[in-house]
């Protein structure tokens, strides 16, 4: 099975495959390597999977040395020793900071951009769609205008950029209201 | 226009689609010009925080699979078996409504010369479920949340709608292709279903017996299922099957099936 064409062809279809494959399997493990309670080792999976996707997309990833049951295992070690790390200044169940820390690449001026990034992520749910989607297809997809025209079913690629540019100063203008 | 203008050179900068020449002009810049680099400072963490929003959603989407998970697991260990029916009254006025059924659908199949007519009794009777572009699911503490859809999923929405809305409307041959494109795009099983029905009302029997015996599993409910494959069956004249598909379902099935051939 070829996991990254996949994921990358059908990657909803994929994560839920790859979840349902490995969920019981990873979180026993995660319970008895780690001694996690379930909800924990629940979530550190969730987050693993989400990371491979993460790594698969953006071109991290794109050819598996071993099987992605060993790579995605080795998502969850480096997960699970980072939370147990991490325990005392995690307070109750919440994944996002998982994801922050996977997203943010530099270790200076972390809290602040901690704090924009999920100003910008508040401001894509607020955006709704189309918006939210143009911006994620083109921003995070690295999709041109073109293959977004075609996806969304827009009139030219014109319309495309001009939404795309409106969306862009909608949500620097939420950014800008809501910075404190 | 200069401010879009920098934002295009920073965003293909950013997403590693300059070429050499614009590189070195934005290097170039990032060092003299500051509202340049602060715009640059903007859009890098505007592209780290949609795409911690994409990664955002794919989780809301896992942990609402965990939820359908962990609740099929449950249904299967708490469902008890098919209930046997009574076997009283009940039965004999269902196997009189069946027989009249069956004589006077005998007499639509013999009479009829368009396929609206079968369209009313299908549309009566298995009505197909809402469907909606937002997901709503309840969040660990109970509240509701609205997840919105990723832009496949609302192009399968739209096709659902637009599928379903013809459906309702009688339309079969205009809702054909669009449930074709979503048995392709979508995994839910419903849309073969659908599909194979939209196959029997325009005269398709080949491909309508084909959609409609496919094994749903718990997917399909087994009236609507069996209801479909009794209708199947009686454009194939085959009375015996239709008779021993009905007999073993509920009234409501048997008796709105009625009131739409006393209608035509």
């Amino acid at each position: 099975m070829d996991w990254i064409s996949y994921i990358k062809s059908d990657e909803n279809k994929a994560l839920k495959e790859i979840y349902t494959l490995y969920r019981d399997e990873s979180v026993s493990w995660l319970k008895k390597q780690y001694k996690l309670d379930l909800e924990p080792a629940k979530e550190i999976f969730q987050v693993s999977v989400i990371i491979l996707y993460d790594n698969v997309i953006t071109g991290k990833l794109v050819e598996l040395s071993s099987s992605i049951k060993s790579y995605l295992f080795a998502i969850c070690k480096n997960k699970a020793a980072e939370y147990l790390r991490k325990q005392g200044k995690i307070t109750g169940l919440d994944n996002i900071p998982m994801l922050i820390d996977h997203v943010i690449e530099t270790k200076e001026h972390k809290e602040e951009i901690e704090i924009k990034l999920e100003l910008v992520s508040k401001g894509m749910l607020s955006l709704g769609d189309p918006c939210r989607s143009i911006l994620q297809l083109f921003y995070y997809k690295s999709m041109n205008m073109e293959s977004i025209t075609d996806l969304m079913g827009y009139k030219n690629v014109n319309t495309t950029k001009n939404l795309k540019y409106k969306c862009f100063v909608r949500l620097q203008k939420y950014i800008n209201e809501h910075k404190g | 226009m200069e401010n879009e203008k920098d934002i295009s050179l920073l965003e293909s900068y950013i997403l590693s689609q300059a070429d050499d020449l614009a590189i070195k002009h934005v290097k170039s810049r990032l060092e003299k010009d500051e509202a340049f680099a602060s715009l640059y400072e903007e859009l890098l963490g505007i592209h780290q925080g949609i795409r911690l929003s994409v990664l955002d959603d794919k989780l809301k989407i896992l942990k609402q699979y965990d939820k359908q998970l962990s609740t099929s697991t449950l249904k299967k260990i708490e469902s008890p078996s098919t209930p046997i029916q009574s076997m009283g009254i009940k039965k004999w006025i269902g196997l009189a409504a069946s027989i009249l059924l069956l004589a006077m659908a005998g007499l639509w199949f013999t009479n009829q010369e368009s396929t609206s007519n079968g369209a009313t009794i299908f549309a009566s009777v298995i009505e197909p479920l809402d469907q909606d572009v937002v997901s709503i699911v309840r969040s660990g503490n109970g509240n509701e949340i609205n997840i919105l859809l990723t832009p496949e999923e609302i192009l399968i929405a739209e096709k659902k709608k637009k599928a379903y809305q013809l459906y309702n409307a009688e339309v079969y041959d205009k809702a054909l292709p669009y449930f074709e494109a979503l048995t392709k795009l979508d995994s839910d099983n419903i849309h073969l279903f659908y599909k194979s029905f939209c196959h029997l009302m325009v005269g398709d029997i080949d491909e309508a017996r084909q959609g409609l015996y496919h094994d749903y599993g718990s997917e399909i409910d087994s009236n609507d299922l069996a209801y479909a494959r009794a209708m199947l069956a009686l454009r194939e004249s085959n009375f015996d099957k239709v008779r021993s598909l009905l007999e073993p379902l509920p009234d409501n099935y048997k008796r709105k099936t009625l009131e739409a051939i006393k209608n035509l």
